[in-house]
């Protein structure tokens, strides 16, 4: 009994987050669904407090150095704390454009809040196991909820579509992982990966006696990560549930969730294959591992940016952006090295920023001009110059130019694959950015080379206010990038000791 | 190892030879009667009328939710209690861990959650089969036109029936007029 | 101040860009005063550096500042000149002044113009001091930003084109250089410059460090990163067949912007060659300079003809910059010291006389409104004194004795004759027919306009005014002093000259 209490305060974060959802439950109760801004205060507020709690883990695991697991499945490291800093970020984001969208209810929205949360849940426990049953739980939770969220404008016949389509993609995807899962579980007799990569009946055991049940197996599980981070050729869904889910929605999916999606394939990667004094045979499984992520990652990024290309809703034009964007990150992935991990680590931080900026910007016109049409921009750059310049800053960034956080992080993609022999791939990659020049600066183009539009722009100047900071914040982390780097080094370095 | 699974599939094998000879079996044996009444789906009772594929009341798939929060709490308590029972007995699998008051706090956490939804929907009026509300559905300003594939499609249609009524309007109208 | 001098002659503009912005947008007295201020005072500064301060017997850099940057990454702030980048500062800084009072004559968002034009001059002073790759390539790309909202706002009809097009380029050109910075960094553990050139000198350039000796489809590491570094330098400068995006940007972009394009941008290109990429990667320079030949006298020969095919004037000029860029990559492949020279000189005086053509341009575009060399015709009757400046400006272009591009398309041509490889001795008589095709349509073009019978349409034309003459008088002084005394630039650049060709021409 003493074991379990003092494993609690672990959880902190987790217990909070659980009390302020059902505190938001039960507010929203209490308010009969009257006046849901309330609800979105008592979310920010509860947000910041598990924050706060983070914070001090994070701390607390820097003095003591090194992981802890509690109840024999949640890790306690670096890793998860740094991930869920971000979600809790990204969160209170969202949180704050579902306060400003003006286009959105005022009341009886309160579910709004509550679904983002268990979203959050979810990522929660997604990304601090290495159990593959309880991932699968915090992952149908994270589902569960961005079904509910993506379909939330219920009236909406394009949010409408985006659930379904979410739901039926989703619930195949999770099949088959489920079933890639109960594959290892019958090989290896465990469903916990580090028993998996150690134990008695260690996967690397099953390499030589077993190859083809192995590899299925893992190409099941992957398939389903594949799923969750969109990559091809698992990202059917992404323009169609990003155009049509509510744009705070599309920025929690494109942000969170998917690097949600990002963490639990590191550390299902690198518990099984990133083993400081693995044996032969991991290491040469891992190579492969490393071959087939690195495949995909050429073929993601090309084949999202081609697509990307021809799109004229914005939404659709970052959704297959976001898709290019995760074969970045594999790039990363695909060295099977730490200074890699760290690029891809980086890298979706710096994704992060920018995302949550660009989708800002895109609830910011969707509200005065009615649609996210990249023709309504025309001639509007020089009206709300707070928002249009900071958006020049996420579209360089996203292209990869200095002075930027995007720069900084495919900089160092380019350095990790360079260094692990994936040259060609850096060089996919190169030209890969590009191509996206072209489909980001179409967004610049309408903005400010069409002739000045007349048209009055309404006042957001909450809403421009926070773009704004997240625009100075990708320029500073791209000029000055210690402490981000300082933090991703130190999350991926805990991955690794965790293994034991 | 393999061969562990040998038997697994004499198994099988004697399973489905088993349900084919006894169809063929019945086949020979049984009377061959045709009439009308043979072919219906329920041969006594409800008459059917139309096909399954319909819509059905949002209501039925509400009342089965709400059930799940019964069926899980069952499922999960049954052994809960068992375990809290022996902790306290200082019997079975919990005998001398000191879990007792752990467990039942954790059991009391459970059941909140639970409740908790439960008054959700309650508070919802998710529990009235009789609804005494109707929503406005909601459309967000602007966001008529789509570029989904599926809704254009649908908008489409509907603006070709709206066309249509339209035209048989006028065309009923001229019609009269003609008279 | 003076150890920090080449820092204050980068930021001054990037202050008084933040003073721009601060001011209202409805003072545009102010802004343009602020302006001239700000290009101004690094002018000063830069011909003081030069004339005073600069060690010109030296080839060490001078004026070295070293800061810490991103230590995570090994990126330095360093910055330093010698003489070649002196000149080209010297040049920069130079043009940038005059390119603001050229553009009085905008009327469009005046605030942002001035605010962008002060943060590509930021841009383009930085790639010439800078001697961290990082840093130099922050700087490179920095630039370019600027530079497609000046095309893409303030240009002509086809703008949006026009910009895009640019940035599609130099980027496509500058990816493939980030990959081979990131592949040479690697190699040697530093982004410093000169510690490069030191460590090629001793043969440690050979990929060794790298997984599988850092080939890229058979090609070896020097190979393959030579060809990444010249292609984003050749994109820039433009060497046939990467110069398409050129014609577009100078024909679309407002008069000061295609002034400071072909005056400055254009030698980036050039001098990222000479600097930062031959003696870096020196084993695959010596095995390709016959094939750089070869592509510097297709540029020279094509450049000049296809401009003798234009009706449009600005894309004429345009073209005439393919062509005698063309000799900067010929000079330079020459491995030859009067070669080496040649190509200097020819940057630094392609800046000049393209900057004067394209304000002849912009002067009879913002009387006509039009560009067609066959509408014109006669102009000379009615603006004798742009008729006058015209032609000198256009015999500067020509290479006429007497003036700078004479000597420096001699000591290129000369240059490259002397080369070690017999085979440029043909190269160089082919690139015979480019001069010839210069004058050409140099002086087709100004009988299409300035002789014949006068168009009535034209006849109440006024002359120049001052600020159109004071925009031009320097560089065509320029063209003329450095035309008679061109040592004003060679005992600058020549102990550098001296030090790269020495690098370039001994193997490891």
């Amino acid at each position: 009994m003493s074991n379990y209490l003092q494993s609690l305060p672990s959880i902190a974060p987790e217990i909070a987050m659980t009390v302020l959802l059902c505190a938001v439950l039960v507010v929203d109760l209490l308010l009969k669904g009257r006046d849901s801004r309330k609800v979105g205060y008592l979310t920010l507020g509860g947000l910041g407090v598990v924050a706060w709690l983070l914070l001090g883990q994070w701390g607390e695991l820097g003095s003591a150095g090194a992981a802890k697991r509690v109840f024999g499945m949640i890790d306690i490291d670096r890793f998860s704390t740094f991930f869920k800093l971000f979600t809790v970020g990204s969160l209170a984001a969202v949180v704050l454009f579902v306060l400003l969208d003006r286009r959105e209810r005022r009341h009886g929205i309160g579910e709004y809040y509550l679904l983002l949360l268990g979203a959050g849940l979810g990522i929660f426990f997604m990304v601090s196991t290495s159990n593959l049953l309880l991932l699968m739980l915090g992952l149908e939770l994270l589902s569960l909820a961005s079904y509910s969220l993506a379909g939330f404008h219920k009236g909406d016949k394009r949010s409408a579509e985006a659930a379904m389509k979410y739901v039926v993609f989703g619930g195949l995807s999770a099949g088959v992982m489920l079933y890639g899962i109960s594959l290892l579980y019958g090989i290896t007799g465990t469903i916990d990966l580090t028993e998996m990569a150690s134990g008695p009946h260690s996967l690397a055991a099953q390499f030589s006696s077993g190859p083809v049940p192995v590899a299925v197996a893992i190409v099941l599980v992957l398939a389903g990560f594949a799923y969750k981070v969109s990559v091809v050729p698992f990202h059917f869904w992404t323009p169609d549930v990003y155009e049509g889910a509510p744009t705070p929605v599309t920025s929690f999916l494109a942000v969170a969730s998917k690097a949600a999606g990002f963490a639990a394939l590191l550390r299902f990667v690198g518990k099984l294959f990133l083993v400081d004094g693995a044996d032969g045979a991991v290491q040469q499984y891992g190579a492969r591992i490393g071959a087939l992520l690195a495949i995909l990652s050429a073929l993601t990024m090309t084949l999202g940016n081609l697509a990307a290309l021809r799109q004229s809703s914005m939404k659709r034009m970052l959704a297959y952006s976001s898709i290019a964007h995760a074969g970045y990150v594999l790039m990363g992935m695909a060295t099977m090295e730490s200074s890699g991990w760290n690029a891809a680590m980086f890298y979706l931080a710096a994704y992060y920023l920018m995302n949550l900026g660009a989708f800002g910007f895109v609830l910011y016109f969707e509200s005065v001009t009615g649609s996210d049409d990249i023709a309504s921009l025309k001639g509007l750059g020089a009206k709300a110059l707070w928002v249009t310049v900071p958006m020049v800053v996420f579209l360089v960034s996203l292209t990869g130019l200095p002075p930027t956080v995007g720069f900084t992080g495919k900089y160092m993609l380019f350095v990790a694959g360079v260094d692990n022999g994936l040259l060609w791939l850096s060089l996919v990659m190169a030209l890969n950015s590009v191509v996206s020049l072209f489909y980001y600066f179409r967004i610049v183009k309408a903005l400010f080379l069409a002739e000045p539009a007349e048209r009055s722009m309404p006042g957001q100047s909450a809403l421009a206010g926070s773009i704004f900071v997240l625009a100075v914040l990708t320029v500073l982390f791209g000029l000055y990038i210690a402490p981000l780097q300082a933090w991703c080094d130190a999350s991926v370095e805990s991955l690794r000791l965790g293994a034991g | 190892m393999y061969f562990d699974y040998f038997t697994v599939l004499v198994f099988a094998s004697v399973g489905l030879a088993f349900v084919f000879a006894n169809l063929l079996i019945a086949s020979v044996l049984r009377p061959q009667r045709t009439q009308d009444e043979g072919l219906e789906t329920y041969e006594c009772g409800e008459v059917t009328i139309g096909e399954a594929w319909i819509q059905f009341d949002i209501r039925y798939y509400t009342v089965a939710l709400v059930y799940v929060v019964f069926a899980v709490e069952i499922a999960f308590l049954f052994p809960w209690a068992i375990v809290l029972k022996e902790a306290y007995a200082g019997t079975g699998a919990g005998a001398g861990a000191g879990i007792g008051i752990f467990a039942l706090i954790e059991g009391v956490i459970f059941l909140a959650v639970l409740a908790l939804g439960l008054a959700y929907v309650w508070a919802k009026g998710d529990l009235d089969w009789v609804l005494t509300y109707s929503a406005q559905p909601y459309q967000p300003a602007g966001r008529e036109s789509s570029n989904l594939p599926l809704v254009q499609e649908l908008e489409k249609e509907q603006e070709r029936l709206a066309e249509e009524r339209k035209k048989a309007a006028a065309a009923a109208a001229s019609s009269e007029a003609a008279a | 101040m003076q150890e920090h001098i080449l820092s204050w002659i980068t930021f001054l503009p990037l202050i008084g860009m933040a003073a721009i912005l601060c001011v209202p947008r409805t003072n545009t007295g102010l802004i343009k005063a602020i302006s001239l201020a700000a290009t101004g005072i690094p002018f000063v500064l830069a011909t003081w550096l030069y004339f005073d301060l600069f060690d010109k017997s030296s080839a060490n850099l001078q004026f070295v500042q070293r800061l810490d940057w991103i230590t995570s990454l090994g990126a330095y702030y360093y910055v330093g000149v010698d003489g070649l980048s002196l000149a080209l500062v010297w040049l920069t800084t130079l043009l940038l002044f005059i390119a603001v009072p050229a553009s009085f004559g905008i009327e469009k968002s005046q605030k942002s113009y001035y605010a962008l034009l002060m943060l590509l001059e930021v841009g383009i002073i930085g790639v010439f001091v800078a001697l961290d790759y990082f840093l130099f390539y922050v700087y490179w790309e920095v630039m370019l930003l600027p530079m497609y909202f000046l095309i893409g706002i303030w240009g002509g009809p086809r703008r949006e084109y026009a910009a895009i097009k640019f940035f599609l380029y130099t980027l496509a050109g500058s990816v493939l250089m980030l990959v081979a910075i990131v592949a040479l960094r690697l190699q040697a553990g530093t982004f410093s410059i000169p510690e490069l050139m030191a460590l090629a000198q001793s043969g440690a350039m050979d990929g060794s460090k790298l997984p599988g000796g850092g080939e890229l489809l058979g090609m070896g590491f020097q190979t393959w990163v030579f060809w990444f570094l010249f292609v984003g330098f050749a994109i820039k400068v433009p060497v046939f067949p990467f110069h398409t995006w050129l014609p577009d940007a100078h024909v679309q972009a407002p008069t000061p912007i295609s002034v400071i394009l072909a005056g400055i941008l254009l030698k980036l290109g050039g001098y990222g060659m000479l600097r930062a990429c031959f003696p870096i990667v020196p084993d695959a320079f010596r095995a390709n300079t016959y094939v750089l030949g070869i592509l510097g006298v297709i540029s020279i020969v094509y450049g000049a003809y296809v401009a003798l095919g234009q009706s449009d004037f600005k894309r004429m000029v345009a073209y005439s910059s393919v062509s005698h860029m063309g000799y900067v990559l010929l000079g330079m492949a020459a491995l030859t010291e009067w070669g080496m020279t040649g190509a200097a000189l020819q940057m630094f005086n392609h800046g000049t006389s393209a900057a004067v053509l394209f304000l002849v341009v912009g002067v009879i575009y913002d009387r006509a409104h039009h560009r067609d060399l066959n509408g014109f015709g006669g102009i000379s009757q009615v603006m004798p004194k742009y008729w006058a400046l015209t032609t000198w400006g256009f015999f500067a272009a020509l290479g006429l004795p007497t003036q700078a591009g004479f000597v420096s398309e001699a000591m290129t041509l000369l240059g490259a004759y002397q080369s070690a490889d017999t085979r440029f001795q043909a190269l160089v008589v082919i690139s015979l027919i480019g001069i010839v095709l210069t004058a050409a349509f140099l002086l087709w073009a100004m009988q299409r306009v300035f002789l014949g019978t006068l168009n009535a349409k034209y006849k109440d034309y006024g002359d120049m005014n001052a600020r159109e003459v004071f925009c031009q008088a320097p560089f065509l002084a320029l063209c003329l002093i450095l035309g008679v005394f061109p040592w004003l630039l060679t005992d600058w650049m020549a102990p550098t000259i001296k030090l790269v060709v020495g690098t370039l021409s001994k193997s490891a």
